[in-house]
């Protein structure tokens, strides 16, 4: 009797000890083959030379070498920090000016939300099309206002400019939404004293709205960086990085070098040096997130 | 008395936020003018786009006609069921790989819990086109390109999801687990009766954000795929549009263009609140 109330003690605690990480197992299993396992395989191959069918030769830091020694690496870098840059500025700006204006108790609030968040819910790949066909020189919609026969998306200095349109016009409205939420949390009382020393929106907004909503400011901003960086369907779609690599974007000359040259040496180191970078943007992201739900 | 009107003036649009709506007016319109410009596109006969490329009010109404005649160009049923497999398929297993391992971390005690859940975290910061050439150089040595399976894989553990539901699952008062335990019902049979139905909202918020990033993917599905009988609307779509070089075409690409967002619109109508709590939460991944 004792031995067996033992034995059903003993069989209860390994299973509870046990049970945990059989829930996880799944999980782990995926986690590991899909993201860990390749991640680490990719560092491990950018320290080789190597093709398809070729022999792995090692030779330590050379690819890294030979990438930054690449004027067209850097040419994308510039490129991609003029786009990351211009579409962040603009799109995260006018997103916190509309937030400010739209913080009341308007009548048709959700109208305009919705209005303005809908191209982030359509496929930017989608929004890419359409874009091409409004920038269609001969029967597009944009000259046509414009009364102009420019060719956007064929010309040096236009083509990236046309991509950040793309960029701000598929963003700007979720921005708008993340500083509308963070908005509603900002006290009424300090707005009401504000009014009773007599200031005006301008310096309301100035000295109250603006400091206490810079932790939304600066999530924003990095949240749009990391979206900024990501926007390669928008450059395979409607430039493919031309003319003369003047839209080439980073993870657009990634794909060119891995999938159409088959260079897969030089693409892991790409790859290695792009993760790294979004890797730490999106660390400085989550931190930022986590600061703002527990201080905010 | 002149200022007094201007005063009166002044007051009135202060009151009514009149230069408030003014500019949300003209902002929402830009953004809409490309929706727009979608419709009036998509119902246009394709010879019209030639002689009036820029009237507002079509002459006939050929919006079925166009996407008829784009679906019998290129093979749109394939590509929708893919879709509805893929982004399905996929939110099931995201659910049933996540619901055990976020009430692990909930609610159970185990040796290594904090750096499990760390290397959980850590993947939420890794963006899905760091990863792009890893991931195809594997998908690839499986033998697995050109399958639906290929455009999944990646995704089938969401860090997301285990966050959410962790969150959810330790909202629920230990009274309620106990009082399951004493009738018998715990661990994953807890789990299936009782525990999903609590953290139903959070399964509402994760899946409105699953449905909608896989629905839109276009780079690692385009990468991993070659034809049609593993790639989804939004590649059949683009590539549809690409080969189009004539006004004429646009017509069609635009018609089915309605076709593809229309489940999206219907989604955000019905959910709207949900959708937007969703997308807040969502940040940078699916």
């Amino acid at each position: 009797m004792v031995k067996n109330s033992q034995k059903v003690k003993r069989t209860k605690l390994t299973k509870s000890v046990i049970r945990p990480y059989l829930y996880l197992i799944p999980l782990f299993t995926f986690l590991i083959v899909f993201t860990y396992y390749p991640i680490a395989r990719m560092f491990y191959l950018s320290l080789f030379q190597w093709g398809i069918g070729s022999k792995k030769v090692f030779i330590g830091i050379e690819n890294y070498i030979t990438v930054s020694t690449t004027p067209l690496f850097w040419q994308v870098v510039r490129n991609n920090i003029v786009f990351s840059f211009g579409s962040v500025f603009i799109s995260v700006s006018l997103a916190l000016f509309l937030a400010v204006l739209a913080n009341k108790n308007l009548k048709f609030k959700g109208f305009y939300q919705s209005l303005l968040f809908y191209p982030h819910i359509i496929p930017l790949a989608v929004g890419a099309l359409i874009w091409i066909w409004l920038f269609n020189p001969r029967q597009g919609l944009f000259n046509h206002l414009l009364g102009a026969e420019v060719n956007w998306l064929n010309s040096f200095e236009l083509a990236l400019p046309s991509l950040m349109v793309v960029q701000i016009w598929a963003n700007m409205g979720y921005y708008f939404l993340l500083f509308l939420a963070g908005l509603q949390n900002l006290p009424a009382s300090l707005y009401e004293v504000a009014e009773l020393d007599g200031a005006n929106s301008w310096q309301k907004f100035r000295h109250l709205t603006f400091p206490l909503i810079s932790s939304t400011t600066f999530f924003v901003i990095l949240l749009a960086i990391i979206h900024s960086i990501q926007s390669v369907d928008l450059v395979y779609l409607m430039t493919e990085g031309g003319p003369a690599n003047s839209s080439n974007l980073i993870i657009y000359y990634l794909y060119t070098e891995a999938f159409r040259w088959w260079h897969l040496d030089i693409a892991s180191t790409i790859s290695s040096i792009l993760f790294i970078v979004l890797l730490l943007l999106t660390a400085l992201y989550f931190i930022l997130l986590e600061r703002k739900v527990y201080y905010a | 008395m002149r200022s007094q009107t201007r005063n009166k003036v002044w007051i009135f649009m202060e009151k009514n936020h009149v230069t408030t709506n003014l500019v949300l007016i003209i902002t929402s319109a830009i953004i809409v003018i490309p929706l727009f410009w979608i419709i009036i596109t998509a119902i246009k006969g394709p010879a019209e786009i030639f002689y009036r490329p820029f009237s507002l009010i079509p002459e006939r109404f050929a919006l079925f006609s166009n996407i008829a005649e784009a679906w019998s160009r290129a093979p749109f049923t394939n590509y929708y069921w893919n879709t509805v497999v893929v982004v399905m398929g996929l939110l099931v297993v995201q659910l049933i790989i996540a619901i055990p391992a976020a009430y692990a971390f909930a609610r159970l005690e185990f040796k290594g819990k904090n750096l499990l859940f760390m290397i959980v975290l850590v993947k939420l910061m890794i963006t899905a086109q760091s990863v792009l050439l890893p991931n195809y150089l594997l998908v690839s040595s499986l033998g697995l390109l050109d399958t639906k399976l290929a455009i999944a894989l990646p995704y089938f553990s969401s860090p997301l999801a285990v966050l959410l539901f962790r969150q959810a699952f330790k909202q629920i008062p230990q009274e309620v687990v106990d009082a399951a335990e004493i009738d018998g019902c715990q661990g994953l049979k807890f789990i299936w009766h009782i525990g999903i139905s609590l953290i139903k909202p959070m399964i509402v918020a994760l899946s409105v954000i699953s449905i909608v990033y896989h629905w839109n993917e276009f780079f690692w599905p385009m990468l991993v795929t070659d034809t049609a009988k593993a790639r989804t609307l939004t590649i059949g779509l683009a590539l549809f549009g690409l080969k189009g070089e004539t006004g004429a075409e646009w017509t069609l690409t635009m018609a089915i263009t309605i076709v593809v967002i229309i489940p999206l619109f219907f989604m955000f109508a019905v959910f709207r609140r949900q959708f937007i709590n969703s997308f807040m939460q969502s940040g940078t991944t699916g």
